[in-house]
């Protein structure tokens, strides 16, 4: 059961951090159109203990082949719109084997070669889209675009690294102040 | 402009065992043995903070390093764990600006 702490202490905001990086505040904020706050809770609590309960090891066998490559590090089991995806997809190895009808079903790319980006959620690195490639998603289990960034030399990192690749939903257009 | 060395059986086998090789650290074993911060290590990677900053996240933010940074940290590692054993001279030549001529 999810309990609202009162002070802004290093704890509530690790506990908010918490919330955001495991999905529940996007969850509970869904819910906000359907219910009241104490409501909210409760059912939050209740859908995710109906997923533990649900869980089918055959499917969860399928998507950890699927992530193999990030094995490594340690899955993350909980992107946002991983709960409807584990339910209604069964994932195979072959999920990581290039879809067969590429580019056909490929989300045309957000970003041009030349669009100014910046990663989401820092306040440090952006640069210039100076290409891109296709490429499987281990945290969405499903193939996407990922990008080639040219970084701007105010980018910290420009000190040691002129370019790097960051995935499509990581990236969000420079506002002018950086320009 | 010289021809290539041939290669030897011995060389041969080395080039097999390289490519073969599993050598690979996650940021966060290089992480937790190494007094290191996000920037070394994403020096190390040649990768942005940006980036490196994402391998230590938790839940949704989190993404995987390429298998290229497992090994670059791994080499690293071992430079570090073995570089008492490695003569001057080696770590001049893998070092240099120029490198190995």
């Amino acid at each position: 059961m999810l309990r609202p702490v009162c002070h802004k202490t290093d704890e509530h905001r690790s506990y908010l951090q918490a919330l955001d990086d495991f999905g529940i505040a996007e969850l509970l904020a869904k819910l906000s159109n359907y219910c009241e706050q104490q409501e909210q809770e409760s059912l939050a609590g209740l859908l995710i203990s109906q997923l533990t309960q649900s869980l089918d090891a055959e499917l969860v066998a399928s998507y950890l082949s699927a992530l193999a490559p990030s094995l490594a590090e340690g899955i993350a089991l909980n992107r946002h719109d991983l709960l409807p995806r584990i339910i209604n997809q069964k994932f195979s190895a072959s999920s990581v084997d290039l879809p067969d009808d590429f580019p056909t079903t490929a989300k045309t790319p957000r970003f041009l070669y030349g669009d100014k980006l910046r990663w989401i959620g820092s306040d440090t690195d952006w640069g210039t889209a100076i290409g891109r490639f296709y490429s499987f998603a281990p945290h969405l289990c499903c193939w996407t675009w990922c990008y080639l960034i040219w970084l701007s030399k105010d980018s910290p990192s420009a000190t040691w690294t002129s370019a790097d690749i960051a995935w499509e939903q990581d990236l969000e257009p420079v506002e002018g102040s950086l320009l | 402009m010289t021809n290539p060395r041939p290669l030897q059986v011995r060389e041969q086998n080395l080039i097999d065992l390289y490519s073969h090789c599993q050598l690979g650290m996650t940021p966060k074993n290089f992480y937790a043995k190494w007094d290191v911060n996000h920037e070394a290590i994403a020096r190390i990677c040649s990768r942005s903070l940006s980036t490196v900053r994402r391998w230590f996240s938790k839940g949704r933010n989190y993404r995987s390093p390429m298998p290229s940074d497992l090994r670059h940290l791994a080499l690293m590692d071992f430079l570090l764990e073995h570089f008492e054993e490695i003569p001057e001279e080696f770590l001049k030549i893998l070092c240099s600006l120029t490198g190995h001529q």
